[in-house]
This record gives structure tokens, C-alpha cells and sequence, in this order.
């Protein structure tokens, strides 16, 4: 039954091997006390399961080809990434539901672009990965914005009421903090996007030529993939930078909390 | 000309009471200092002043309109103010002098910068300097220059020279000066210094415990008790989160 499940005795024996590094990264925790082996065994185990399960769960979507069945997946995938994003972000009102609006906007915002201009097609195939890249990335970004965002206003409290002294709204008093929260939250993609290929061959590129596609189609794919997340995260940055701010404030242009 | 009534104000924080019934009123082209021991409600007064905080009773009025039926930038605009330390925003002196009237579309010619550089005891020369590499004092001259260029009735001066040595203090009391010989500007002025409130009031407001211990002319402050205790260091400031009931309460403005 398990050699089936991996596709073979042969399968499962390269599964074994590749176990190997975590218990040789583990025998190195343990020689330098790093204190990481529990975290590492169930790092491992988690992610073993989850694969697993996930693998199941998308054999069983894949097979129904089912429009709303696929769509919940990607409601599922953006709820928990959202719940995810906002659980970083403590301190924020509402972060949880920013994350989940600006990641489902983002979400709904790119792949409906996509599905519209014949790019991909609604089936879970196509859907289900690029959702997940999306949402995967969409995450990172509500995260590192709100925690930016709610970091800055805190710490620059006294430059954003010098200026709300002055009759700035709580909008433009908090014009740089918002700036820098989103610069933060982009560099990373705008550099990965630059080096794309000179330092590491991205992630649905290199799956590809893996599973046998010839480098000009995986190249092909990958051109879409990166244009496609470079929106999907301004999108979620903007959603999330915009959503998070307000909180902080109210219709009198206060501090909300003191 | 511009005349500021507080009725019966009471300020909560954080569920406490910072301040508690205080009437008194502010004339055009006053100094008004407002003295007391930390704690005892000073800076909260100047907050609702600005409306950075909302009242939790009694009202403000600003020309027998209430301050809350104003649009909040507009009354900002008018009773400007002026923290106890400075955050310099970024870019030149100018450009922090500028900020203010360019939030509603006016952009100030080098002269009006170098008027209000003046009025604030600024040196012209620093005009393009980076308002980061400034001292101390030139910093609370910037926020003062910053806070009149929006031409305002009503300057809030949150103890602006309580973190500034002995030669800044100067400079910076001199620059508010030259300020009170205009009579279209009022200052309302938050220090815990007798001597400086001697030096530069009109009239003095002193708060304890969040209520008014005693209201009048600066030449009479002395006379009080309280005061006096106060300005020998006597004031136990253990005891300041008691309101001192049964002291004398004028409410004359």
C-alpha cells in the first residue's frame, strides 16, 4: 500500500534518501547544541503529513473538475493565509481580515486578470497552483507591511501628530510611514525579479524542467508567473497598507488609541 | 482677533481622569502659562486645546463656536502647536516650514520662510540647512516658525524649552518674546518653571491633581500657597494624582 501511494518501491527509496539530510541536519544541531533536532523532527513530520494530505485533497479536486469545488479551495487557501498574516500582525485592528480582504482582493484582482485575457483556464490543474502562488506570495507581503506599517507609526508617533497639529490629515501624516511599508514589502519581489535566473532558477521554472518540460515552455511559464505575483503584490500591499493605517486613527484625525 | 473658552472641561485617559472642571478662558494676544507638577493634567489641557484628544464633558469654544462643529484641520490651523521635543520632519529648514500651508495648497515664497525664520529668532542662513543636523533650541525655534506659518490666533507651547540648556532656554523664550508684543497671537504656555511662568505670563492657570488650584495674574501667583509651596519645591509629587480639594478656585478669566 505505501510503496503504491509513492508510486513504487523505487519512489519510496528516494523519498528514504532525501531523509537523509534532515537527520544529518539534526546529528549537526546535536554536535553544535544547537537545540534544534524536536524542531527539525517535527518540521519534518508536519510537513510530511501535510503533503500528504494536501496531495490527497488536490487528486480528489483535480478529478471533479468542479467549479465551485475549486473555488472553495482558493477561499481556504486565502482564509488561513490571511488568518496567517494577521496573527504576525498583533496591534493592528482587524489584521486578520486585512489580511484576508487584501489577499482575497489580490487573489481575485490577478487571477481573474489571467482567466480573462486566455491565459489560464478555470480548471483546478491551473487554478489550484497559480492560486496558491499567488495567495503564498500575497501572504509574505500583508505580513511584512502591516508589521512595517504598525512598527513605524507606533515608533514615529510624535512626527505623525506634529504634523496632524498642523491640520495634516491622518493620510498625510502618515504619508512616509505608508511609502515605506510598501517600498519594504516590494523590494524583495522587484529584486528577485531582477536576478531571476542569474542567482537561482525559480521555484514553477524549475518544477517543470524536473517533471520534463523543455526549458523554453518551463521559461515561458515562469515569465507569466513572475509579472503575475509582481501584481498580486502591490495589489496586497496596497490593499493591506491602506486597510492597516485607518485603524489607527479616527474620523477626527486622532490617535485612536493613546 | 480670537478668544478661546473652556467650560467646565474634563479630559479622561486610559479611563482616568486627567482633568477635571476647568473653566477659564483665552484672550487675544495673552500669555497664558499653565504651571503645575508633572502629572497634573498640563500637557492633557493642551492636547484638547488641538483637539488631538476628545473631551470626556463640558466644552470648547473658539469664538463662541464650538470647537467640535469646526472642521478638525481648520481649528489645527488656528491654535497651532508646538511639542516638548521636536520631531523635525524631513528635508530642509524651509521645507519644514513650508509643510503646514502647503496642506492646503499654498506654497510659501523664501521671504515669508525667512519672515517666519525671523519671528522665530532663526538664522536666515539656515534657511536650506538640513533640518536634522539643527541643536536643540534651533529645533524648538523651527517648530515654532513651523507652527506660525500657518498664521494661527493661538500658539500651544507644550514646555517647549524644558529640554534645552540654559543659553537655548534663552533663545528660545526670546523668540516667544518678540511674539507676545504682537497682539494677534495668544500663547498658551505648559512649563513647571515659577520663574519662567514670572518671566513670561500674563496670567497663570495652575493645575493640580487635573483641577484648577488657582487662576490669575502672574504678579499675584506668588501670593497662593500652593504656589508658593510649588515654587520653593515643596510640592509633594507623590501625592499629585489627588485632586486638592478646599483650595482656592478662581474661575475669574
Amino acid at each position: 500500500m505505501l510503496p503504491d501511494l509513492f508510486g513504487g518501491l523505487d519512489q519510496l527509496a528516494r523519498l528514504l534518501l532525501a531523509a537523509l539530510f534532515v537527520v544529518i541536519s539534526a546529528v549537526m544541531s546535536r554536535w553544535q547544541r544547537a537545540d534544534l533536532e524536536a524542531d527539525l523532527l517535527i518540521a519534518t513530520a508536519r510537513s510530511f503529513v501535510q503533503l500528504i494530505a494536501i496531495g490527497y485533497v488536490l487528486e480528489l479536486v483535480f478529478n471533479q473538475d468542479n467549479i465551485l469545488f475549486t473555488s472553495t479551495i482558493l477561499v481556504i487557501m486565502v482564509t488561513i493565509a490571511g488568518r496567517t498574516s494577521g496573527n504576525r500582525a498583533k496591534g493592528i485592528r482587524h489584521a486578520s481580515w486585512i489580511g484576508i480582504i487584501a489577499i482575497g482582493i489580490s487573489t481575485i484582482l490577478t487571477v481573474g486578470l489571467l482567466l480573462v485575457l486566455g491565459v489560464f483556464d478555470f480548471v483546478p490543474d491551473d487554478i489550484i497552483p497559480i492560486g496558491g502562488m499567488v495567495v503564498g506570495n500575497s501572504m509574505s507581503v500583508a505580513t511584512l507591511v502591516m508589521t512595517r506599517l504598525r512598527d513605524d507609526i507606533t515608533d514615529q508617533r510624535l512626527m505623525i501628530e506634529s504634523k496632524l497639529a498642523l491640520g495634516a490629515t491622518s493620510r498625510e501624516a502618515s504619508l512616509q510611514q505608508f511609502r515605506r511599508a510598501l517600498r519594504s514589502a516590494m523590494i524583495p519581489i522587484i529584486d528577485s525579479t531582477k536576478t531571476v535566473g542569474l542567482i537561482k532558477l525559480p521555484g514553477a521554472m524549475t518544477g517543470m524542467i524536473l517533471a520534463g518540460a523543455s526549458p523554453l515552455t518551463a521559461v515561458r511559464l515562469q515569465i507569466i508567473v513572475m509579472y503575475m505575483l509582481i501584481g498580486a503584490t502591490m495589489f496586497t500591499a496596497l490593499s493591506a497598507a491602506y486597510l492597516s493605517y485607518r485603524g489607527f486613527f479616527n474620523q477626527q484625525h486622532q490617535f485612536v488609541t493613546s | 482677533m480670537a478668544k478661546l473658552e473652556l467650560e467646565d472641561v474634563c479630559v479622561q485617559r486610559a479611563g482616568k481622569t486627567v482633568l477635571e472642571h476647568v473653566t477659564v478662558s483665552i484672550q487675544t494676544g495673552e500669555t497664558l502659562v499653565i504651571l503645575g507638577p508633572s502629572g497634573g493634567g498640563k500637557s492633557s489641557l493642551l492636547r484638547v486645546l488641538n483637539r488631538l484628544d476628545e473631551l470626556a464633558a463640558g466644552s470648547i469654544s473658539l469664538d463662541g463656536q464650538d470647537i467640535t462643529e469646526l472642521p478638525v484641520q481648520d481649528l489645527r490651523r488656528r491654535v497651532s502647536m508646538v511639542f516638548q521635543k521636536t520631531a523635525v520632519f524631513a528635508g530642509s529648514v524651509a521645507d519644514n516650514i513650508r509643510y503646514g500651508p502647503k496642506l492646503c495648497g499654498q506654497q510659501l515664497s523664501d521671504d515669508d520662510v525667512l519672515k517666519l525664520m525671523q519671528q522665530a529668532s532663526l538664522e536666515p542662513s539656515l534657511l536650506n540647512a538640513d533640518a536634522s543636523k539643527l541643536s536643540g533650541g534651533q529645533e524648538q525655534r523651527l517648530a515654532i516658525a513651523r507652527a506660525l506659518a500657518t498664521a494661527p490666533d493661538m500658539l500651544l507651547l507644550d514646555e517647549p524649552t524644558s529640554a534645552l540648556d540654559p543659553v537655548a532656554t534663552h533663545d528660545v523664550e526670546n523668540a516667544l518674546h518678540k511674539l507676545r508684543s504682537r497682539q494677534d497671537v495668544s500663547l498658551v504656555w505648559v512649563s513647571h518653571d515659577v520663574e519662567q511662568a514670572a518671566r513670561v505670563a500674563d496670567r497663570v492657570i495652575f493645575l493640580d491633581g487635573g483641577r484648577v488650584a488657582w487662576l490669575g495674574p502672574a504678579s499675584e501667583m506668588l501670593t497662593h500657597p500652593a504656589l508658593e509651596a510649588f515654587a520653593q519645591g515643596l510640592h509633594d509629587d507623590d501625592n499629585q494624582a489627588e485632586p486638592h480639594h478646599g483650595e482656592e478656585v478662581s474661575h475669574a478669566s
